[in-house]
């Protein structure tokens, strides 16, 4: 009997992380509403693309300002922290705040909300004018139902005021950039 | 006896007239143009194009013809120019209502017409060149008529002789034809706007001043028109300035600006800055001496306590910033001066000095005696340009020199730093200043030597950005930046009112304090907070250059 009951426990703690491992509403690409987002600084355009193999998700950033475009990625994982070489923030480009040459960022991913919601935490070390500080920024990726819309709400630990951008899906069979 | 007379006689006229020529003071009868915001080439430009022309030849001379540009022009001083000049130099202007009666009152001036190809924008630089040689007013087929009827003569006729021509074919054209003849110390990138809308407003002096027309490419690939832009600047004399603007949507600010850096020559902006062959025939009014607002002497100390001390910047020459925008006062404010205006267009600085509160302060800038970017200038011209940038300084009584390097930046992003031995330069250059600030965007140049540090912006105000962003912001150096002092410095962008950032000051959390630049850079001085840093070989850079 308590073989049993321990089993069940086991696979009633297994079950949500194996249900979550992923959410195949998340994987696509995401186009940044600027009308309804925080004011991007430096930046002209986003989108989001997110891919999933398992446990691990790689968002890449597919941002633009004027003729530049800047693509950059990072790559989690559900299971357990990573430590992420040249994290990629998306950085409010008219402060001093640079990213440090071959910095590494420890971060922690995982579903929560029965999945709808990847939760990001990332120790991201910055260079700022008197030498070297870091951001804690605590992300929420929020996949609306109907899995059209997404919603990155960004806290950082030096900031008040929480970043919150608004992102559509595109069709996949859109080829457009931003 | 009688010929030694003669020969004396013949001397002390020339003097008397050389005195006289030197120190004529501007007519004090003057007329004014007002124009209105169309610059369109189908409809407000061609006329716009005929009279910026006909100023430019009406003040060869004498200054006649001003212009007042609506107050939502980029350059919006030109009305309280003009209340200066009929208040401080007792000038009396009638007002010119229309082409017609301009042509009227000004076709002396002129000795014909060139025509340029409404359908081929670089024909209208090459019209305005040749009008600046030949003295003729630039007319579209339209506006023929007109000109006939005052009695003008076709000159030249461009309609159709570059049809079909590329740019680089039709300056080339022009080069073999004109620039013999023009003027080797003075060039005209009239560039700024293409396409369906030119705004040309600074073609009066060009053609005062027997320029050169263009708008030739600084981009690297489109080699055709950069093989004949490094010509021209190859051709003009140590010290030269390149008045105008670049050509958006043909290079970049900041490849023209570099290009025209490593000759060691001095740009004046913009394309559209207005009545240059006005403003240089005036000096300062009788008695006039800058006289900064300095709230501190140049050898005193001051010590910095556990604060965050900001200090706000306008940068974008003073008299297309936040001059005129309400709420200028409130603030201490420092404002980067076009220096060279002391040389053609001293009344202008003088209106600003005249109207400047207790918390409104000069600085020198931008770089040197105009604006150039110093990574990029040629070793050997270095001193002498800041010698002439020393001296212009002296006479705006500034302590302060901007400089300003964003050749390897994107815009307002990116790389604005200087090499180490850039900041040697600058250091041994000015021995005598309070300190330097650098950056257009934000940097990370930084140094303290003796008691003159060298700051960069942390903080470029985007005049689009929320407030409560930018107070955020803001918030965040402060946070990140956790030693105190903190020097926070900020600069303004073009067009920001101030009024908005008293909001946004109000807003700011910690022990924060706004100083005026020369107390912030001398707190600066006392206690080093922030790291010593120049641009590195592995720094990011948008363009690799030449």
């Amino acid at each position: 009997m308590k073989m049993i009951i321990l089993k069940s426990l086991v696979l009633a703690f297994l079950f949500p992380i194996a249900a979550f491992a992923s959410n195949p509403d998340f994987s696509g690409r995401w186009r940044l509403d600027k009308e309804r987002s925080s004011a991007l600084d430096g930046w002209t355009a986003m989108d989001l693309v997110i891919s999933q193999d398992g446990s691990k998700i790689e968002i890449a950033h597919d941002m633009r300002w004027r003729s530049s475009r800047v693509l950059e990625s990072n790559v989690f994982d559900t299971e357990g922290p990573v430590e992420i070489e040249n994290y990629f923030r998306v950085d409010q480009r008219h402060m001093a705040v640079y990213a440090p040459k071959q910095s590494v960022t420890p971060v922690s991913a995982n579903w929560i909300d029965e999945g709808s919601t990847l939760r990001v935490e990332a120790e991201v070390p910055v260079e700022v004018s008197q030498g070297t500080a870091t951001i804690r920024i605590y992300s929420e990726y929020r996949v609306g139902e109907g899995g059209e819309t997404l919603t990155l709400i960004e806290l950082h630990s030096t900031r008040n005021n929480p970043l919150v951008y608004r992102f559509r899906k595109l069709a996949s069979d859109d080829t457009s950039r931003p | 006896m009688n010929r030694v007379f003669k020969i004396l006689l013949l001397c002390s006229v020339s003097f008397g007239a050389l005195l006289f020529s030197a120190s004529a003071a501007p007519a004090k009868k003057a007329w004014v143009m007002r124009f209105d915001l169309d610059w369109k080439v189908a409809s407000g430009l061609p006329e716009k194009a005929m009279l910026v022309s006909l100023q430019g030849l009406a003040n060869r001379d004498e200054a006649r013809l001003y212009i007042i540009h609506p107050h939502d022009f980029q350059w919006e001083i030109t009305e309280p120019l003009y209340d200066f000049y009929k208040r401080k130099h007792d000038i009396a202007f009638s007002e010119i209502s229309n082409a017609n009666a301009a042509l009227k009152r000004f076709k002396s001036a002129a000795k014909g017409y060139v025509v340029w190809d409404t359908e081929v924008g670089a024909s209208l630089n090459v019209a305005f060149t040749i009008a600046g040689l030949e003295d003729a007013i630039v007319v579209s087929e339209d506006l023929i008529s007109l000109a006939r009827k005052h009695g003008l003569k076709q000159i030249d006729d461009l309609r159709g002789r570059y049809s079909g021509q590329s740019d680089a074919e039709i300056y080339s054209d022009a080069i073999d034809r004109y620039w013999a003849r023009c003027n080797r110390d003075k060039i005209m990138l009239m560039g700024g706007h293409r396409g369906r809308v030119m705004m040309p407003a600074m073609a009066d002096w060009g053609i005062r001043e027997r320029m050169f027309f263009h708008d030739l490419s600084a981009d690297p690939e489109e080699a055709d028109e950069l093989v004949l832009n490094r010509q021209l600047l190859e051709d003009l004399n140590p010290g030269s300035i390149v008045f105008g603007w670049h050509p958006y949507g043909k290079d970049t600010e900041e490849q023209s600006t570099m290009l025209l850096s490593t000759y060691g020559l001095k740009m004046e902006g913009l394309h559209n800055l207005p009545n240059l062959s006005y403003n240089c025939q005036f000096e300062f009014t009788p008695g006039f001496k800058f006289t900064n607002n300095h709230h501190v002497a140049l050898d005193e100390r001051l010590v910095a306590e556990e604060k965050v001390y900001i200090s706000f910047v306008q940068s974008d020459s003073i008299g297309i910033g936040v001059w005129t925008k309400p709420g200028r006062g409130k603030l201490p404010f420092a404002w980067q001066v076009t220096m060279n205006w002391t040389k053609f267009s001293p009344a202008a600085l003088e209106y600003f000095h005249e109207s400047a509160t207790v918390n409104d302060y000069f600085i020198g800038g931008l770089s040197g005696p105009g604006y150039m970017y110093p990574n990029n200038i040629p070793k050997e011209r270095f001193h002498e340009l800041m010698e002439e940038a020393k001296e212009m300084m002296a006479v705006l009584d500034e302590h302060v020199m901007e400089i300003m390097d964003n050749s390897a930046a994107d815009g307002n992003v990116g790389n604005a730093d200087l090499f180490k031995e850039t900041v040697d330069a600058y250091y041994e250059a000015f021995p005598n200043v309070l300190g330097f600030i650098n950056g257009y965007g934000p940097a990370r140049t930084r140094d303290l030597r003796d008691s003159r540090p060298m700051i960069s912006y942390d903080y470029y105000i985007d005049p689009k950005r929320p407030r409560e962003e930018v107070t955020a912001d803001l918030n965040e150096l402060i946070a990140l930046n956790s030693k105190r002092p903190y020097f926070l410095l900020v600069h303004v962008r073009e067009s920001n009112d101030v009024n908005s950032l008293v909001e946004v000051v109000e807003n700011l959390e910690g022990p924060v304090e706004v100083k005026p630049l020369d107390v912030f850079l001398k707190l600066a001085a006392s206690e080093k907070t922030y790291e010593t840093r120049f641009r590195q070989a592995s720094d990011p850079v948008h363009f690799k250059g030449y």
